[in-house]
């Protein structure tokens, strides 16, 4: 099994910070993976690679959002993980709205509904500026007190968090790349 | 991107302005001196050790007395990143937090409400990710503070190598400590490495240890032309 890991950052300094995390926990897992930057992925490498993480990017960070580079998503059938900011782009690809909102810390996550990736409550790093009202086709899997912060969409095996499983919940990560 | 890097003269932050400097200019250093005196004898005993730091990696020092408690420390690191911003023109800040949620929420907040950028480079990393390439980047670091079980006098002003790596990894796993002392079990002060024009030679110093803690107190040095 194979990940595509897709950086977000627009800044090569910040892959340290939003990148690294992530290939370390799917490394000590002993899982194959390679990272692109968001801007040379090609269709070869969307069909190559069996599963996709999309990392997040610093709160200042907000380029991706001017592509429309995340339509792809709406006609492919492989697993996806986005976690960070790119909650805000998969939400947007599926006609959710996205607002201000700010959350930076450590907040405390409850499931409304039984998932493959995390189940329960439980504590997640929050790095955000932005919130986002989810439509269908995406289901609210996870809420932080009102905000809804992890989601689903309905029939694919798309999965959005818009906290940062990387810092204290790798098990998401590493569920995501076993058990979808 | 002008920026700059929040500097206590430890590896940590030496190695994140290291790494930023690969793509950015870093054109200052913040460093906040805690106005209590018992804070700064006991935690932060080289503290002034900074001002050469800065003058042997030819980079000017915004140093700002800092409050102990949290509101008034953010206000002491909010000014001092104003400085910055009139002085130097910095759009972004560097810090070397490696796993504290708390600082790194502290900065973030702080940056955002300033609308500047933050970066982290050293989030996350294993303790021994990390010494290995402090070492392999060639950075000279002594240990100046130990505050844990069982690391004793013995450890204090002693020079970081492989096998002292190793040796903190070993029993920061069988006692339940961080190798790396981001939880404050060690301190460390950086004489010399990639980013520094000048060395620093201590000339004179004086240990002081006591229970399970101590610090290796820098009481004179010179800079010298590499």
């Amino acid at each position: 099994m194979k990940v595509l890991i897709i950086s977000l950052c627009s800044d090569p300094l910040s892959n340290m910070e939003f990148i690294k995390p992530i290939e370390r926990i799917l490394r000590h897992g002993g899982i194959e993976y390679s990272i692109k930057h968001y801007r040379s992925i090609s269709q070869e490498d969307l069909k190559i690679f069996e599963k996709t993480v999309i990392s997040g990017s610093p709160l200042k960070d907000h380029a991706f959002l001017e592509d429309e580079w995340f339509s792809w998503l709406n006609k492919f059938d492989k697993p996806v993980l986005g976690v960070g900011s790119s909650f805000q782009a998969i939400v947007r690809v599926f006609g959710g709205k996205i607002m201000d909102g700010r959350r930076i810390g450590v907040f405390k996550v409850r499931t409304i509904e039984h998932n493959k990736l995390v189940n329960g409550s439980f504590y997640a790093f929050f790095l955000t500026n932005k919130a986002a009202e989810v439509r269908r086709p995406l289901k609210v899997l996870a809420k932080a007190g009102r905000l809804d912060c992890m989601v689903k969409h309905e029939s694919k095996e798309i999965y959005s968090c818009l906290f940062h499983p990387e810092v204290i919940n790798p098990e998401i990560i590493l569920n995501f790349a076993l058990k979808v | 991107m002008n920026i700059a890097s929040l500097f206590s003269g430890g590896k940590d932050s030496c190695l994140a302005t290291y790494k930023a400097q690969r793509y950015h200019n870093v054109v200052c250093l913040i460093s906040l001196v805690p106005k209590s005196i018992e804070s700064r004898i006991f935690h932060f005993p080289n503290v002034w050790v900074t001002k050469f730091q800065a003058e042997a990696m030819g980079l000017p020092l915004i140093q700002i007395e800092t409050s102990d408690d949290e509101k008034g420390g953010l206000a002491d690191l909010n000014r001092a990143l104003k400085l910055a911003v009139k002085r130097f023109r910095i759009e972004g800040v560097v810090a070397g937090i490696i796993r504290s949620m708390y600082q790194a929420s502290r900065i973030q907040r702080l940056c955002d409400k300033m609308n500047l950028w933050c970066f982290n480079p050293l989030w996350l990393m294993d303790p021994e990710e990390l010494l290995s390439e402090v070492l392999r980047e060639g950075f000279k670091v002594i240990i100046s503070g130990v505050f844990a079980y069982p690391l004793d006098e013995s450890f204090l002003g002693k020079t970081m190598s492989p096998s002292l790596a190793r040796e903190l990894l070993d029993l920061g796993e069988k006692h339940g400590f961080n190798a790396a002392g981001e939880g404050g079990e060690i301190e460390t002060t950086v004489l010399d490495g990639p980013i520094f024009r000048k060395r620093i030679e201590v000339t004179d110093y004086e240990i002081q240890y006591r229970g399970n803690s101590g610090i290796f107190m820098i009481r004179g040095l010179r800079l010298i032309d590499k």
